[in-house]
């Protein structure tokens, strides 16, 4: 795992857990303040979409890269991050696809609802659909990053 | 330290030497790292006793200082270098006068 994000000529140090799991705090954080602008109006949408964006780029940037090619200890690291990511998301998906199910445009459940409720519903299963396309690809490598200690700076040479 | 003033072993239950081969050889873990083809923060889950290494890696280590895989990994605490070094000989000196 690198130590740091090289971001516009600063070289940001990632070595501190602390600091890792700010990240993914971020990126989360800004996905599901973007999902609530989307269900609350488009105009806090589009204006949410730059932090999740800015989210998005340094979450990718820095854990994207994470473990590729690897020693035997970050493989078995990242096999087991997918592992735990992968079970869990089954219990997330699982409801997410019920709710989209239930609650779609073709539902006979929706009209049910009083009208204040009734357009949170209506767009409760895009919200869904957008939490699972944030989670899903990002959540092995936010284990990663949660769970790995304190690293050490690498020395100069 | 627990009690005793033995290291405990960390995650993988296994206890190691590698800290004290490296520093009387005066060997980076960098330098290591690159030896036994891992990356060098690897080497400090091993020291700490956080990472089992795999079978190939831990006779790559051994090789490495040139010691039999038992000298450099146990699951047993190790006692000190010096003790058992020096208590060897000590054994060896009693054998002798007792011939």
């Amino acid at each position: 795992m690198n130590t740091h994000i090289d971001l516009l000529g600063m070289h940001i140090s990632m070595a501190s857990r602390a600091r890792r799991r700010a990240l993914v705090v971020f990126y989360y954080a800004a996905l599901a303040a973007w999902i609530a602008g989307f269900c609350s109006g488009t105009r806090s949408a589009l204006l949410l979409v730059l932090p999740l964006m800015i989210a998005l780029f340094l979450f990718a940037g820095y854990a994207g890269t994470g473990f590729e090619g690897g020693d035997e200890r970050e493989i078995h690291r990242r096999d087991h991050a997918f592992f735990i990511a992968y079970q869990k998301m089954t219990f997330i998906l699982y409801p997410g696809l019920f709710i989209i199910s239930v609650l779609g445009p073709n539902s006979l459940i929706v009209p049910l609802f009083d009208l204040p409720y009734r357009k949170i519903l209506e767009v409760l299963p895009f919200g869904v659909v957008f939490a699972l396309i944030g989670i899903y690809p990002t959540l092995p490598n936010a284990i990663i990053l949660w769970t790995e200690p304190d690293l050490e700076e690498k020395p100069v040479a | 330290m627990n009690d005793n003033g033995v290291q405990p072993p960390g995650e993988s239950g296994l206890y190691n030497r590698i800290a004290v081969l490296r520093a009387e050889r005066g060997i980076s873990r960098q330098t290591l790292a690159g030896a036994v083809g891992v990356n060098y923060q690897t080497i400090g889950f091993l020291e700490r006793g956080d990472y089992g290494p795999s079978l190939k890696l831990a006779f790559q280590i051994a090789e490495y200082f040139g010691l039999p895989v038992e000298a450099v990994f146990s699951t047993k605490p190790f006692k000190p270098l010096s003790e058992q070094v020096y208590g060897s000989r000590q054994q060896e000196t009693e054998v002798r006068n007792s011939k």
